[in-house]
């Protein structure tokens, strides 16, 4: 799959548990999930399970403990497809 | 024995209603042996609470490097938390809007801690924010003015955490000058 096309699945999935409504339009690959988007660090878990959802992968919590930014999520998931 | 370690976690339980959990989530953070005490997500957040808490304060010594909830294991009495041979006293306070843990090394450590919770405001900086409340306390507590509080030089321990619409702060002061934990 293309970079931009997972880019935009990646934040398709991150919208709903992003709080900060406001960096959603800027999103770009370097945005933090916790300190940009305000995702709590509870719901992580919930991305990193959609994630294995949507794209058919087994992210591991070492793994997961890396995704820190859009462009991380997006990098796991292009190296794990 | 684990060396003196301290960690705060607090769950704004307003924060999170929205959008449901994913329905694998209980599976991914209990323990086998914590699912048949969580049936619903109020009892769910103590326990991520205390987990994340236990992970703060190992993961500053060095002993935890990657957050995996499951291998936090809280006791059913809710007062110890468990990571392989290691284990951490825990103290849950539920109120009707958070939950809040503090884990540390041992009970009597734990009822020496103090722990404050503020709100968080309508600013998105809440780690500045909880960090103004833990220099305001702290100030009162080593009776000096708050602008002397260097957190990197604190004669104790101190966790931070923040979520929704809460700051809070766990501060334990020890005898012998120890490091901050973060």
């Amino acid at each position: 799959m293309e970079q931009q096309a997972l880019f935009s699945q990646v934040v398709e999935i991150v919208t709903p548990f992003a709080k900060n409504k406001e960096a959603l339009k800027t999103v770009s690959a370097q945005s933090n999930f916790l300190k940009d988007l305000q995702v709590s660090s509870a719901r992580l878990v919930d991305i990193i399970l959609a994630f294995e959802d949507k794209f058919g992968i087994e992210i591991s919590d070492e793994d997961a403990g890396k995704v820190d930014t859009v462009g991380a999520a997006v990098q796991l998931i292009s190296s794990k497809q | 024995m684990v060396p003196p370690a301290l960690g705060i976690d607090i769950v704004d339980l307003d924060a999170e209603r929205e959008v449901p959990l994913h329905p694998r989530y209980y599976s991914r953070v209990l323990a086998p042996e914590e699912r048949a005490c969580v049936r619903s997500e109020s009892e769910l957040w103590p326990y991520w609470a205390a987990k994340e808490a236990a992970f703060k304060a190992l993961s500053a010594l060095g002993i935890a490097k990657i957050f995996s909830p499951h291998q936090f294991v809280v006791s059913p009495q809710h007062d110890v938390v468990r990571y392989g041979a290691r284990q951490l006293s825990l103290r849950l306070e539920q109120q009707a809007r958070y939950v809040l843990a503090v884990c540390a090394s041992s009970a009597e450590m734990l009822a020496q801690v103090k722990v404050w919770v503020g709100p968080a405001g309508e600013s998105q900086q809440h780690s500045q924010q909880v960090r103004a409340l833990a220099r305001d306390q702290l100030a009162k507590e080593l009776q000096q003015p708050p602008e002397q509080v260097d957190f990197n030089a604190l004669p104790g321990l101190i966790s931070f955490s923040h979520h929704g619409s809460f700051v809070a702060c766990a501060w334990w002061r020890s005898p012998d000058g120890a490091g901050p934990s973060i």
